[in-house]
């Protein structure tokens, strides 16, 4: 059996478990996963690849019943591996309930709200949209090697 | 009964009213990405340009008469993939 280059899907896997630290790490407390929030962001707000931390600049107000930091997502499932695919999606919906948004908005911030500074993981968009005395629920995707929401390929 | 917000205002002041007395407007946004169901209920007698040609007033809200909108999102998939790849020596 000939070898063959790859990048160990094991490793991939890894990744999303904090396994691995090629640079300097930070000492962790615990063995137990961290904690992750979804926060929604204003349209006028500037979040992409380079948004580094959670933040509340441009994020929407703390009113109408909105709390500022988003909600946690229910992390129910570990990150798997499918084929050379690993991956990892929230096992619940996220909602906020009778919510009046301060302005229209059209990202979430998916954020480690474990870390000191609340690193952020993945910004996600959608067309602009305002909710009034309502409520706003994301579902989650199918957490499978093609659509789950974190994926490493 | 529903929950509306009769003064823009106050954000954080919901009362609840009957359905029977207010306009109903139902729309559905669909993408590769998500899919959106919005409900949206305005006093009756909204007399909003939005209701006359079905064109949206605001940038995600049909009316700015509008006293309740909710959304029930399915995100169908989020475009984040990270690809890896070990380098040839």
């Amino acid at each position: 059996m000939a070898n063959s280059q790859a990048m160990c899907t094991s490793f991939k896997e890894g990744l999303l478990n904090g396994l691995h630290a090629f640079g300097t790490t930070v000492v962790r407390g615990a063995t137990t996963k961290d904690t992750f929030k979804l926060a929604l962001f204003l349209a006028s707000a500037t979040l992409g690849a380079a948004t580094t931390v959670y933040s509340t600049t441009g994020e929407l107000a703390g009113s109408g019943n909105y709390t500022q930091g988003g909600v946690t997502v229910t992390n129910a499932t570990a990150p798997t591996t499918s084929g050379t695919t690993a991956y990892w999606t929230p096992s619940a919906s996220a909602s906020w309930a009778n919510l009046t948004s301060s302005g229209s908005f059209d990202a979430a911030l998916l954020y480690n709200d474990t870390s000191a500074t609340d690193l952020a993981v993945a910004v996600f968009t959608f067309g602009a949209q305002s909710i009034t005395a309502g409520t706003f629920t994301l579902t989650m995707p199918t957490n499978d090697a093609s659509n789950a929401l974190i994926r490493i390929a | 009964m529903i929950s509306v917000l009769l003064d823009k205002g106050k954000p954080d002041e919901v009362t609840e009213m009957d359905e029977t007395l207010l306009q109903k407007r139902e729309d559905v946004v669909d993408n590769d990405e998500y899919h959106f169901d919005i409900t949206e209920y305005c006093l009756l007698g909204c007399t909003g340009q939005a209701h006359q040609t079905g064109v949206a007033q605001g940038d995600g809200c049909f009316c700015e008469l509008h006293v309740h909108r909710s959304i029930a999102g399915q995100i169908k998939r989020w475009p984040v993939e990270a690809g890896a790849e070990a380098a040839s020596l």
